[in-house]
């Protein structure tokens, strides 16, 4: 499903082609060729899956109408007619009904929220009553929005922050009479820029650790020159006041799963005391998932911090008040984004919101507890570091590992491991949540996936494996494990279960092929290190008859007949 | 009066540059007094024309603070000739400016 450019069906009451133009021509990856449908016919575009727009599989839909386009009732309602509630709701779920089975066809489907034109509607206390115009939108929307909840590839933009930034060019009413466009480009520049950090969330892609610097970046002042009593944060004071609000930007964002880490130019003991100590400090120590202060180079300091997180630079952004250190960290890091902050920090926390890179369509229990994951990390580090061998630290850490066939209730974080997986993947496929729930309904195809907990806490849900059979002979389709749990003999218990599955539906091999990647080298690694597998090329060739053993240190659980969606 | 013709230039160039981001690269129209707008040699279709009319009207609007309004009879009457060129736009541009002033 990651790809560099996605086809996209636009399905609108409206003239699209503005909207198109600009989906074609903005530089911002990924790249999105749009095929417009026919115009203004919405209902038999979404419910004709004949059409010929429908016919190559498109990746995604925009279909963005407007409310007296195809609810006729409220139409009738803006020009001043008496229209009863419920038939104009019975109208929406007509739309929302063909919404959703056109929805089964389409992994991503993006319906911008309903909006009017300020020149259909007078201003005025009567809008606001029961039965105006804008309580009735606002009604509309939100049972529109219920569709969220019946299928996951829908997702509903929000119309009306693009108008608030487009501001008096939202609407033009030359263009509407002219050219049936009804909004500015502003409107659909700033529509392309909501979608394409949409598609990015879904696939995996938004960024997940945003490394801060301390002094003037999250308070104001030195702290090693003016003590944490006297750095400016909180108070009665503009700058302080920002400064918290910043912070508790920063702390929203950790809590929809985002890791924070520090990076600062500073005494640790200094640095550390003023967090932990000023009474107006928003984020404490536990918010953070790691950090580097000292005086070494950032850039130095940052690639140690990332790695020890186990992520990619693709995943960070980075955020510093010195423009000659985020000059240091774009130069070094192409892949880091380094936002500019302005010199005021009154602007940082609307800098911050702004930042279209951390958009998720849902949150996990995993991405919640992240930060306490990486903090068990840290602890286990410290048991390696006293225990001797590796053996040895494996068995103290009493791993469980829980095996369960991909379902409903964990489909949601399966998809993003499977999407944002890059070093133990066998094959490094890419599906959207609703082709992954499709793929093992074929009954030869199984798919797992794998939790894994320890005395220092639950990694969550963290590998995936799946198979393919014909006959007797068994492939293993996909081997893909978090970075977060790598090296704990947790690859060699999914072999192992792999070989018992097949077993159970009497294979008698069981082949693996390894796909390379840029990045998938230790998936090599790890198959190479297996010794009862026979290697030809990058096939990788097991006899099911004979067992690999589960690793001494691993208590493994095969849940068995979980209820499929 | 090259002054002002300067001035309705330079903001009839900035709304060809923002009808330009609408335009596939190897569509776009120059940047210079002489490129091609409509007709044979130009590069707009009818949509692009009505989004450069738009962007026309709002940046002389915004730039030189004068309202002007291309879509009235004296300008569609001649559409052709006006929208031929940025210089015949510019030149018209200044002409229905000429006749705000004396009416």
């Amino acid at each position: 499903m990651v790809r560099e450019r996605y086809s996209a069906v636009l399905v609108s009451d409206f003239n699209l082609s503005n909207f198109a133009a600009v989906l074609i021509n903005d530089p911002e990856s990924p790249g999105i060729s749009p095929v417009e449908a026919p115009f203004g016919q919405v209902l038999p575009v979404l419910l004709d899956s004949s059409l010929q727009c429908w016919k190559h599989s498109p990746d995604l839909a925009i279909v963005w109408t407007q409310p007296h386009g195809v609810v006729k009732g409220f139409g009738g309602l803006l020009q001043g007619e008496s229209v009863a509630l419920d038939d104009i709701m019975s109208e929406v779920d007509t739309y929302a009904e063909a919404l959703f089975k056109m929805s089964q066809k389409v992994p991503m489907v993006f319906v911008p929220t309903w909006i009017t034109p300020n020149s259909l509607v007078p201003e005025g206390l009567l809008e606001m009553r029961s039965t105006g115009a804008h309580t009735v939108l606002t009604q509309m929307n939100l049972r529109l929005s219920d569709l969220q909840n019946r299928t996951p590839s829908i997702h509903l933009l929000n119309t009306e922050k693009w108008l608030r930034t487009a501001g008096k060019y939202a609407f033009n009413p030359k263009l509407w009479y002219m050219a049936k466009v009804p909004f500015g480009n502003e409107v659909f520049r700033e529509a392309v820029a909501d979608i394409k950090s949409a598609i990015s969330g879904i696939i995996g892609n938004a960024r997940k650790l945003i490394i801060v610097d301390l002094d003037n970046t999250v308070w104001g002042g030195i702290v090693g020159d003016l003590g944490w009593e006297r750095i400016t944060l909180g108070g009665h004071d503009p700058h302080g006041e920002a400064f918290a609000d910043f912070q508790k930007g920063l702390k929203l964002l950790n809590r929809r799963g985002v890791l924070l880490g520090i990076v600062s130019k500073n005494e640790e003991e200094i640095a550390l005391e003023a967090i932990n100590r000023h009474p107006e400090m928003v984020l404490r120590l536990d918010d953070f998932a790691g950090w580097r202060i000292n005086w070494k180079d950032k850039a130095q300091n940052l690639a140690d911090l990332v790695e020890e997180l186990n992520l990619g630079m693709q995943s960070v952004v980075f955020l510093d008040d010195s423009p000659v250190e985020r000059a240091r960290i774009r130069e070094t890091f192409p892949d880091v984004l380094v936002p500019e902050l302005s010199d005021d920090p009154m602007l940082y926390r609307s800098k911050l919101m702004g930042l279209r890179c951390f958009n998720l369509p849902a949150i996990s229990g995993e991405d919640l507890r992240r930060t306490k994951m990486y903090q068990a990390e840290r602890q286990r580090t410290g048991l390696r570091d006293q225990i001797g061998s590796v053996d040895e630290w494996l068995k103290s850490l009493l791993i469980e590992v829980r095996v369960e066939e991909l379902n409903c209730v964990n489909v949601g974080r399966a998809v993003q491991l499977f999407n944002k997986t890059n070093q133990m993947n066998l094959s490094t496929r890419r599906l959207a949540e609703k082709e992954l729930m499709d793929w093992p309904q074929d009954g030869n195809r199984r798919l797992w996936t794998l939790r894994v907990s320890d005395k220092f806490g639950d990694s969550g849900l963290t590998g995936i494996m799946s198979m393919e059979w014909n006959g007797d002979e068994g492939r293993i389709v996909d081997l893909v494990l978090s970075c977060r749990v790598m090296g704990r003999k947790v690859e060699e218990t999914m072999v192992h279960v792999l070989l018992q599955q097949a077993r159970l539906v009497g294979l008698r091999t069981l082949q693996a092929e390894y796909l390379p990647t840029a990045k998938n080298t230790p998936c090599l690694r790890f198959l190479d290190s297996m010794e009862d597998a026979c290697r030809n090329g990058n096939l990788f060739i097991w006899d099911v008859t004979k067992d690999v053993p589960l690793p001494e240190c691993i208590a493994c659980t095969v849940v068995e007949g979980f209820p499929q969606a | 009066m090259n002054t002002h013709m300067d001035e309705i230039l330079e903001a009839i160039l900035k709304a060809v540059d923002d009808v330009n981001l609408q335009l596939p690269m190897n569509g776009r129209i120059e940047r210079s007094k002489a490129a091609k707008l409509s007709g044979d040699d130009g590069k707009l279709d009818s949509l692009g024309l009505i989004n450069l009319i738009v962007a026309v009207e709002r940046s002389v609007e915004s730039h030189l603070g004068w309202n002007v309004v291309l879509t009235g009879d004296s300008t569609m009457s001649q559409a052709e000739s006006v929208f031929a060129s940025v210089n015949s736009l510019v030149e018209h541009v200044e002409k229905l400016l000429k006749e705000k002033e004396v009416g």
